[in-house]
């Protein structure tokens, strides 16, 4: 006879997994913006953005975006910077961009992912548009 | 209509401090000229190419009718070594990805995604060029592991169409039995299973791990025969493994309007090829590997 309590606790474990996994992900984000708010006065914020999918056949998508909170005429505005992946238990997780596809498998991967992306001038540059709105443009 | 495919391990070795003579990538580009020309192949990948090396090959190797592709990059902590070349009036390259995984300080390589249209045919194929690091050099990143996640990428196609048409192919640095190939990224030997379950990825290059040439009763213990697709001529166990090989989705073992020729499917192994291989002055150690594809022209 089958434990379906043991199979229901082996699915909560990777909840409580992704749970715990998504937090430090969020960490990650928080160190990011902490770093660039402190830089640039509060001019440039990257986060994960949820947005529709295509049609229905699509899971739910991601991406992370770059947006200038304190200009505000562009505060709404996102730029988009990267495709974001995540496994159902938080690691692991993907960046896309520039023709790339980083898998990152924990925390300190993720770090390194983040710090190739901005260091891309492709993104660089619209970072540099991002931090140079203006609620005169 | 016919798609030969031809991957070959050039052993320029780009990170190599001595690099590459003329004369060594003139044989390249020799060798190239006869895929095209003898073996009409109509996709042709190369691997341990760099910048250089393929502007070389690029303008000294004499075929028509052909694209280049150089896939060469250098990122921070990895390298993409490969370059691809199409035959135009077949095949169009619509995108490229370099995949790698990292985990705290390494990372490693997965593969180079590469989406091609077919002539006459309606799905894209993908195309999944992998050159594994050796096992010496994989660090945090268990040999499983590098399966696994390049078996995400196949399963991400598989999930929304499970007869696509993928193909992996590539040095893998592991033999078709290996963990990294089997339990990873879910590859086959056994063809019965790959068509009834069509997730399941089917490799023919089982049919090329040992020796070519039965042993004979008489022969001379010295002549050398062919065991494998890369020889290392110091392996105490063995001089050869079967690290090159192509991997194909249920598409092709009739999942699909493709359909694998696997009698024409193998090692290359021409005299010439072998000979440089056996010789130890002469840096090539990879022999290629070819595959053909075939399909019924619709009349519709």
């Amino acid at each position: 006879m089958i434990n379906f309590v043991d199979s229901l606790n082996k699915g909560l474990e990777l909840v409580n997994q992704y749970d715990a996994n998504n937090k430090e992900i969020e960490t990650v984000f928080a160190e990011l913006n902490r770093q660039l708010n402190k830089a640039y006065d509060g001019k440039l914020v990257i986060e994960l953005n949820n947005y529709n999918p295509p049609n229905q056949f699509h899971d739910e998508c991601w991406d992370i975006v770059a947006k200038n909170p304190i200009s505000l005429e562009y505060s709404q505005e996102t730029y988009t910077l990267a495709e974001w992946t995540q496994s159902s238990t938080g690691y692991p997780c993907a960046i896309f961009f520039s023709g790339q596809k980083c898998v990152c498998e924990d925390k300190e991967s993720l770090e390194q992912a983040i710090a190739e992306l901005l260091s891309d001038p492709v993104v660089a540059r619209d970072l540099r548009t991002v931090i140079n709105q203006t609620s005169t443009e | 209509m016919k798609l030969t495919l031809i991957w070959w391990n050039t052993s320029l070795a780009p990170l190599s401090d001595t690099p590459a003579s003329d004369e060594q990538l003139n044989i390249i580009c020799r060798v190239v000229e006869g895929f095209v020309n003898d073996g009409q192949a109509d996709f042709i990948a190369l691997g341990e190419i760099n910048d250089c090396y393929f502007d070389y090959l690029e303008q000294n190797t004499i075929i028509n009718g052909f694209r280049w592709f150089n896939l060469a990059k250098k990122y921070s902590r990895i390298s993409f070594d490969s370059c691809v070349l199409v035959r135009e009036d077949k095949l169009q390259v619509l995108e490229t990805q370099d995949i790698t995984v990292s985990k705290a300080t390494s990372t490693a390589k997965i593969a180079q995604k590469i989406i091609v249209a077919v002539k006459n045919y309606d799905k894209p194929v993908q195309f999944f060029i992998s050159h594994w690091a050796s096992r010496l050099h994989t660090e945090n990143l268990d040999r499983v592991h590098l399966g696994i996640r390049l078996r995400d990428e196949v399963s991400a196609i598989l999930k929304s169409d499970d007869v696509a048409p993928v193909i992996l192919l590539g040095d893998y640095n592991d033999e078709p039995f290996s963990d990294s190939l089997t339990t990873g990224l879910e590859a086959t030997r056994d063809i019965t299973r790959a068509r009834k379950n069509t997730f399941l990825l089917y490799n023919p290059f089982w049919r090329h791990l040992g020796e070519t040439q039965h042993y004979q009763r008489g022969e001379d213990a010295t002549i050398k025969n062919r065991c494998g697709s890369y020889y290392y001529k110091s392996g105490s166990i063995t001089r050869w493994h079967t690290f090159d090989q192509m991997i194909f989705s249920a598409c092709f073992v009739g999942g699909g309007d493709w359909h694998l020729n696997e009698i024409s499917t193998g090692i290359i192994n021409t005299p010439e090829l072998f000979n440089r291989v056996m010789d130890n002055k002469q840096k090539f150690d990879h022999l290629p590997i070819i595959s053909v594809l075939e399909k019924e022209i619709s009349h519709d």
